[in-house]
């Protein structure tokens, strides 16, 4: 599932979130946005309705397409979830229901389990399109803006923004180890692997660790060292 | 592991969303207190934040032909405990709900729970488990990322076995739902937990070799004060066999005719039985010492007095470096 999982095509998109002014949901403002999306999920997961969530699907996805967000992420959000919702809809289908529809020699696949597990595919693509809306549509600065006017902890904002900011750092520099890594021969056979992983891993903690002293160094510097625990 | 997007519904995603929140503001104290604590420390948090971020895009074998990732939360509760390794990975699956579609927002207390409880606390409780037992910290670490990673999967799929028992129409008893689950789980999360066991390992191991300074500001192992004490009792054994060999052996040392010399109590030490004998032989006599500290026992119950209220002060001083600060104090 890691392979697909590739932290630069976010940075890119993101980068296209700041230099395009798209259309649709784009235009929304980002706290509007997070407050559609949550009254979405409450409806879609919390209510967990079949007929309100297909409206829900079906009022999200004309959305997507109006707002056409980049590709390549919107189909990454729509691929990431298919394997384990088909397998959780699958085990769904054949442990669950009353009223046998189809039987493969010893697995029996049951109506009311068939109708629920319909149920989880429609109810996880909707919160999908509605997270395509929210997350695909807005830089991720303007969320963390709109999660503070909700009133979430400040600790837990600046951490967050900390982290977004410092993911792909460490992401570009683990990347370059391990490139190195394999170029000589680090990753022959899988022992050799899991001490090359935990060497570069333990390199990039190490210099995560001397890299939060300069940052914070850094802050102190320009003065922004009101930061503390109190707010 | 995730729990997907719209797996859990109705009350129980709900109460497992209230539940994580309830967790996630413990901990969101816990890292206020850490920060007051350690003004400087509050970048390493966030970076502590990525760090798992990272973790769990980290492709690690499966030893059966696939790959999947560490679950990261054991390792960052072993750095930086379970309180703050649960915060973090709650914003970690926010991200990764937010960029990847990894995990869910509906999900997200379900997923806290199962990384943050399952993962970070048991994998911790492992970790310190083992250093109390002995073990190396290279063993104990392994074990709190076997342990860790072995309780997230074990908790997913209890979380999902209650939501499938008491959904509509079972087919199979809750105890029949974790046996299906687990056993679906265990080709391919079992070699995983074993892959995440041999990271976490390796990885402190790396650390504590290259930088322990890092291990111990972070207190992960012993600090200064403790190997003071360390070596404080590693030094008075010696003195206390002595003391216990006299008063055993020897009850009345302050006699002048002892009942039993050292030589018939087979308890004479290196200076009598070797270096006094070649000095005699070599024309030497053996004089007493400056401070005969055996004939003065009232000094000498004075000097581990003394020796015990400076251990005691050492110890007052820094004990919260051996068992972490509480927060009123």
């Amino acid at each position: 599932m890691s392979a697909g999982l590739d932290i630069s095509k976010v940075f890119d998109s993101e980068k296209q979130l700041f230099s395009q002014q798209g259309q649709g949901f784009f235009l929304l403002d980002a706290r509007i946005k997070i407050g559609l999306l949550f009254v979405v999920i409450v409806l879609n997961v919390g209510v967990a309705i079949n007929t309100l969530s297909a409206i829900l699907l079906f009022i999200g996805l004309p959305l997507v397409l109006w707002s056409r967000p980049p590709l390549g992420r919107t189909l990454l959000f729509f691929i990431a979830p298919f394997f384990p919702t088909l397998i959780a809809a699958i085990g769904i289908a054949i442990t669950s229901g009353i009223t046998p529809v189809l039987k493969i020699g010893m697995i029996t696949v049951y109506e009311e389990g068939l109708i629920h597990s319909l149920g989880v595919i429609l109810r996880v693509y909707c919160d999908i399109t509605w997270l395509v809306l929210t997350f695909i549509t807005t830089p991720f600065n303007t969320i963390l803006k709109a999660l503070r006017w909700y009133y979430m902890p400040s600790i837990l904002v600046d951490t967050l923004a900390l982290m977004y900011r410092y993911s792909f750092l460490l992401y570009e520099e683990f990347t370059r180890m391990n490139t190195a890594a394999i170029s000589r021969g680090g990753k022959n056979g899988q022992w050799n692997t899991i001490k090359t992983l935990s060497r570069i891993t333990a390199q990039v903690f190490m210099r995560t660790y001397d890299r939060s002293e300069k940052i914070f160094s850094a802050m102190v510097a320009r003065g922004g060292e009101q930061f503390n625990a109190d707010k | 592991m995730h729990i997907s997007e719209g797996i859990i519904t109705g009350l129980p995603a709900v109460g497992y969303t209230i539940v994580a929140v309830g967790l996630t503001a413990v901990g969101v104290q816990k890292m206020k207190a850490f920060i007051a604590e350690n003004p400087e420390k509050k970048p390493l948090l966030a970076m502590g934040g990525a760090f798992i971020f990272l973790l769990s895009l980290i492709p690690i074998p499966a030893f059966t032909g696939t790959c999947s990732h560490p679950a990261g939360s054991p390792l960052a509760a072993i750095l930086l405990g379970p309180w703050i390794a649960l915060t973090l990975t709650a914003m970690s699956l926010f991200l990764q709900a937010a960029f990847f579609a990894h995990g869910g927002f509906s999900t997200w207390g379900a997923n806290v729970i199962t990384l943050g409880v399952g993962g970070a606390f048991c994998g911790w409780l492992a970790f310190k488990a083992a250093r109390q037992a002995g073990l190396s910290l290279v063993v104990s670490a392994a074990l709190g990322g076997l342990i860790g990673d072995i309780m997230t999967y074990a908790t997913a799929g209890f979380s999902l076995s209650l939501v499938m028992a008491f959904g509509p129409n079972p087919q199979l008893s809750f105890s029949q739902y974790l046996v299906a689950i687990y056993a679906a789980y265990l080709p391919t999360q079992g070699p995983i937990a074993i892959g995440e066991m041999f990271l976490t390992g390796l990885l402190i191991g790396y650390v504590f070799k290259q930088r322990p300074e890092i291990l111990q500001e972070l207190k992960v192992v012993f600090t200064k004060a403790a190997i003071i004490l360390a070596v404080f009792i590693t030094l008075s054994i010696p003195f206390s066999d002595r003391l216990y060999a006299e008063d055993s052996v020897l009850p009345s040392v302050s006699s002048e005719q002892p009942a039993i010399t050292e030589e018939e109590s087979g308890m004479a030490g290196m200076d009598e039985a070797v270096n006094e004998a070649m000095a005699e032989a070599a024309g030497l006599a053996a004089r007493d010492p400056y401070i005969n500290l055996e004939s003065m026992g009232d000094v000498w119950n004075a000097v581990m007095l003394l020796a015990g209220a400076i251990c005691g002060f050492i110890f007052g001083r820094y004990w919260h470096m051996l068992v972490g600060e509480d927060k009123k104090s």
